[in-house]
């Protein structure tokens, strides 16, 4: 339509000009000659429409198609079936065939927040919803979508991009609605993300959008009060102080163990010793034995009197001896110490 | 004079030239192009004759109306995206919470849609009155838990059911339209419900966190008990280690003296007699000798 509207406005300057330019020359435009006036007026009308309908056929039947764009072209309204490739285009003039163009750029769709420019608005009650074990949380999620069926994306629904945008909002729910908290907050957002870009590339395929789902980003998952986090905090909190229970208690586990080993080795190490010196005893005295045996098969009788003589004087010599009869009595007192001196002097 | 005739002579020429030739030319082309319209792939041609409709263009491309006796509107024939006014429903468990659906539809049949709802805004407020009585019914039959948690997938099941009730009302209704979806977008519950869910959530959590916290030390006092017990038993064991070394070194050692005393008994006999004086007889001993004892032979010198 701004062709058309161009070519008009091209076609009556043209006319305008070609009058001046003829009046500069003196050649007047009204001419005395009313016959020769009208067919002239005539003659610059049909030049001028001429000129305006030549101008709207260029104009118009001509169109660049950029390489990160997508053309569809219509005939009286009917698409093409091909979508037209990037470079200069020549088509039938408007209003016959007509060209539509959409971008083949990735498009981002953001649900709690909009980007405008630096600024972060943030929309929490797009954001808010209720996990599946009755929790209330604030989540933020961009979809990255581009057109791939430019056809469809035209002509299969009335806006493509708000269906797209509360199909999200509903895929979003659904699988917040089916995770819990905990889940939501941490080690679960990797399949939360899975499954809402499942759900949602599932509508948008049974709507027939013609976007694809390039990526879908959890940004954000946060707790709707301050006390409502620090509650969550504490919990944090309590656990950590749980492994450091553990921790501490494991220490005095290690401790003992450790000194209790030490002992072991100790108590160990003395019963063996123990049992090295039993041993040894056992030897020595052997070797005693075997020595004064080795001696005795000699001539057993003068050992076996020297032996007793020895035993008696160093045992005897402190003892007192009283020497009895067969009844009992005592027969005589003998200081026997004396005598022992007596005959080692 | 003359020239002023044939002056007037010629514009009468030129006036019949345009009445008579240029005139009816443009005209005709004017009605010819008012008369033709396009049609687009995601449009239906209603075609209308004195207000009656006669015809339904489904086919895109250039259409052309008889003048003056049919007129042309359109009605749009892909999926129509119409945002459901959010509503209060009461839940089985009298729980009240607030739903939020966007619908998909489209028409189906552009003359029963006419007929009986005339406008897309018409069609939009039946959808929404008929939508919500019977997500209130159906909704009204599950549990908050069950509404907000679709896992278990009765609410999936509860839309299509909805669904189908309204097919099945706008189909008996002949009102020429659709649904090609519902889903639900958002739930939320009435501001003072939110505010007891907070304070649910912080005294789940303070019980959460104190539980840890006994966890905690019923694990610490647990592992301490253990490692006190291994230690004990280790002790134990550790003692019956060592005596049973101990008793290794005195059965070798017997077997050592046994070994050796067995060689000769009797000089065992007086060996190990004499030895048991030497230890066993000190300064305070008292011996008793009898009178013909032969220790009394050395002492006397016989």
């Amino acid at each position: 339509m701004k062709y058309a509207i161009l070519a008009i406005l091209i076609g009556s300057y043209l006319v305008i000009d070609f009058i001046k330019k003829r009046r500069a020359r003196g050649e007047d435009v009204i001419d005395i000659n009313p016959k020769k006036r009208l067919s002239f007026n005539m003659k610059f009308i049909w030049l001028g429409l001429a000129v305006a309908v030549g101008a709207l056929i260029v104009f118009t039947s001509f169109y660049t198609v950029d390489q990160t764009e997508f053309a569809v072209l219509t005939t009286f309204g009917k698409p093409s079936d091909s979508i037209v490739e990037s470079g200069l285009k020549f088509k039938l003039p408007y209003p016959i065939q007509k060209v539509q163009k959409l971008s083949k750029e990735t498009f981002s769709l953001t649900l709690g927040y909009r980007e405008k420019g630096d600024q972060l608005q943030i929309m929490e009650a797009e954001s808010k919803m209720i996990t599946g074990d009755e929790n209330i949380v604030l989540a933020d999620l961009e979809v990255q979508w581009k057109i791939v069926d430019p056809i469809s994306f035209i002509y299969n629904t009335s806006d493509p991009e708000t269906i797209l945008y509360n199909a999200t909002s509903s895929s979003l729910r659904t699988v917040i609605g089916s995770s819990t908290v905990d889940d939501a907050l941490t080690d679960g957002r990797t399949k939360i993300i899975n499954d809402i870009r499942e759900n949602l590339v599932e509508l948008a395929s049974h709507y027939n959008l013609g976007i694809s789902i390039i990526n879908v980003n959890l940004q954000d998952v946060d707790l709707p009060t301050k006390e409502v986090d620090a509650a969550f905090k504490s919990v944090t909190d309590a656990r950590e102080e749980r492994i450091t229970k553990i921790n501490e208690a494991n220490k005095y586990r290690n401790e003992k163990i450790n000194q209790m080993e030490g002992e072991q080795a100790a108590i160990l190490s003395k019963a063996e010793g123990e049992k090295i010196s039993i041993v040894e005893k056992a030897k020595g005295d052997v070797a005693k034995f075997n020595a004064t045996y080795s001696e005795y098969k000699n001539n057993p009788n003068i050992t076996r009197q020297r032996l007793t003589i020895q035993t008696i004087e160093s045992t005897f010599s402190g003892a007192k001896l009283i020497i009895v009869d067969d009844s009992g009595n005592t027969v005589r007192y003998l200081p026997i110490e004396n005598v022992l001196q007596k005959g080692v002097e | 004079m003359k020239e002023k005739t044939s002056v007037f002579q010629n514009i009468g020429k030129t006036f019949k030239k345009i009445v008579f030739i240029y005139l009816p030319i443009i005209l005709i082309a004017g009605i010819i192009l008012a008369n033709t319209f396009i049609i687009k792939p995601n449009e239906y041609g209603v075609i209308k004759e004195f207000g009656r409709i006669v015809k339904v263009i489904e086919e895109e491309g250039l259409k052309i109306k008889i003048p003056f006796i049919q007129s042309v509107s359109k009605l749009p024939k892909h999926i129509l995206f119409y945002d459901v006014p959010a509503t209060e429903i009461n839940t089985f468990d009298k729980k009240r919470i607030l739903v939020d659906y966007y619908t998909l539809w489209k028409i189906t049949d552009p003359i029963a849609m006419l007929e009986t709802l005339k406008t897309i805004e018409a069609a939009e407020a039946r959808l929404s009155d008929i939508m919500y009585s019977s997500v209130r019914n159906e909704l009204g039959k599950l549990e908050y838990g069950e509404i907000i948690n679709p896992a278990d997938n009765k609410r999936g099941s509860v839309d299509l059911v909805v669904q189908d009730n309204i097919n099945n009302i706008l189909r008996n209704n002949l009102n020429g339209i659709e649904i090609v979806d519902i889903q639900m977008k958002r739930i939320d519950l009435p501001e003072s419900n939110e505010q007891s869910v907070y304070k649910r959530m912080i005294s789940e959590r303070a019980s959460k966190a104190q539980e840890y916290l006994s966890q905690g030390d019923a694990e610490k006092t647990k592992i301490m008990a253990n490692a006190d017990r291994e230690v004990a038993e280790l002790i134990a064991r550790t003692s019956s280690r060592a005596q049973e070394i101990i008793a290794e070194g005195e059965k070798e050692a017997a077997k050592i003296y046994n070994d050796s005393y067995s060689q000769d008994p009797d000089f065992f006999k007086l060996y190990t007699t004499l030895n048991s004086y030497r230890t066993s007889i000190d300064n305070e001993t008292l011996i008793m000798i009898p009178i013909d004892s032969p220790y009394l032979k050395y002492l006397s010198g016989e």
